[in-house]
């Protein structure tokens, strides 16, 4: 037994020397020659986010009024779009806050009443985002533009021509008088 | 000697005399478990907070133009002898005239492209054609008179009546002649209906 005890005494010295010799290896390794010494650097690695965003020509306010419109009558309206930030974005347009307001004879204009959203950047080769029913105008892509990159886009509004109405209230005539305003949404996600 | 009991989550130790280092070393490897798992679990928190709130974060950037308007116009009028007749003569002589007069108003706020268009004629008895023994004369007669048209009644067919704005007012006079020269004795009795109709439509 009290062999045993001394034995573990000394393993416990052994380990003890052991580290203490591995301390001051370590201490020559870092120490030893300290006279001289090299370094360079790398400093002011800067990482700054991207900014996406984007201006609008008519930002605040309405790209198309059209009052008093009659059948086959359009209205255009155009606006600018470009993106004002350091990244690529992906925009699209879309339509809200649709409001129809019925006319004397209660027909809504928006069942009838067409945009067309047409890319008119280069004016000799128009391209055509979206043309059908503005009640039916959900999110429409417009594709990807880089930094600083503007595009133009002419919205025209079309009262279509139903033909000539069988009575003073119904065809056409049902939406005399009738009314709506609709927002246009720009987004630019990255 | 040491005896180990272990417990719900708690080490309970039972020395008979001190604690031995034994004992200590499994004290501490219990704290040591626990604080692992306070780590671990922190870290799952801060995993899932990064994950509600930064999951699917992008860059986005919006614009509106709101309240763009559009109206429909209006385009109607009113006639002064809607559903009646303009001019009516029985027993119409040779020679004799009829006069008969209405007013038109344009309402709606748009101008609108007027029309009077004959939309039926009726001979009776029939094989008769006394409508085109009988002339009709149509003038607009709100300034200085106008003849809009002058003819047989069996020959109108249409006449352009203008351009009208919103609230003009314009009247008609109609004339129904029965011509001597074109009486003969077969027109005797017989009769003309004839319906027109004013149109106007947008421009």
């Amino acid at each position: 037994m009290k062999r045993l005890t001394i034995m573990i005494r000394s393993h416990r010295l052994l380990t003890l020397a052991a580290l203490g010799l591995l301390v001051a290896a370590g201490s020559v390794a870092v120490y030893s020659g300290a006279s001289f010494n090299f370094k360079t650097a790398n400093p002011s690695n800067i990482f700054t986010a991207g900014i996406l965003s984007h201006s609008n020509t008519k930002t605040g306010s309405a790209i198309v009024t059209a009052t008093g419109m009659e059948p086959s009558q359009t209205k255009v309206g155009t606006v600018t779009i470009k993106n004002t930030g350091n990244v690529a974005g992906t925009f699209s347009v879309g339509k809200s806050a649709l409001v129809d307001t019925p006319g004397l004879n209660l027909g809504q204009i928006s069942t009838v009443l067409r945009i067309d959203v047409v890319d008119v950047t280069v004016p000799a080769t128009p391209v055509s985002k979206y043309s059908g029913l503005l009640s039916a105008m959900g999110s429409v892509g417009l594709g990807t533009f880089a930094a600083g990159v503007s595009h133009d886009y002419q919205i025209t509004l079309t009262f279509p021509d139903g033909g000539t109405p069988a009575s003073n209230t119904t065809g056409d005539n049902a939406f005399q008088g009738s009314s709506l305003t609709f927002q246009l949404d720009w987004t630019s996600v990255q | 000697m040491v005896r180990l009991r272990l417990g719900r989550g708690r080490q309970q130790t039972a020395v008979n005399g001190s604690m031995t280092a034994s004992a200590q070393s499994v004290s501490t490897g219990t704290t040591t478990r626990r604080v692992a798992a306070t780590l671990v679990t922190l870290v799952l928190l801060l995993v899932v907070l990064r994950l509600t709130v930064f999951t699917g974060a992008s860059f986005n950037w919006r614009s509106a133009n709101p309240v763009n308007q559009v109206g429909a116009g209006t385009l109607s009028f009113t006639n002064s002898k809607d559903g009646a007749a303009i001019v009516s003569a029985s027993g119409l002589l040779p020679g004799q005239s009829s006069v008969g007069t209405m007013t038109l108003t344009a309402g709606g706020d748009q101008t609108g492209r007027y029309t009077l268009t004959r939309t039926a004629l009726t001979d009776l008895p029939s094989g008769t054609h006394l409508s085109a023994a009988l002339t009709l004369k149509i003038e607009d007669i709100t300034g200085t008179a106008t003849t809009l048209y002058n003819g047989t009644a069996a020959a109108f067919t249409s006449v352009s009546l203008g351009s009208l704005a919103p609230a003009a007012v314009k009247t008609y006079r109609f004339t129904v002649t029965f011509p001597t020269g074109s009486a003969t004795p077969s027109l005797q009795g017989a009769s003309t209906t004839l319906t027109v109709r004013f149109s106007a439509v947008s421009p």
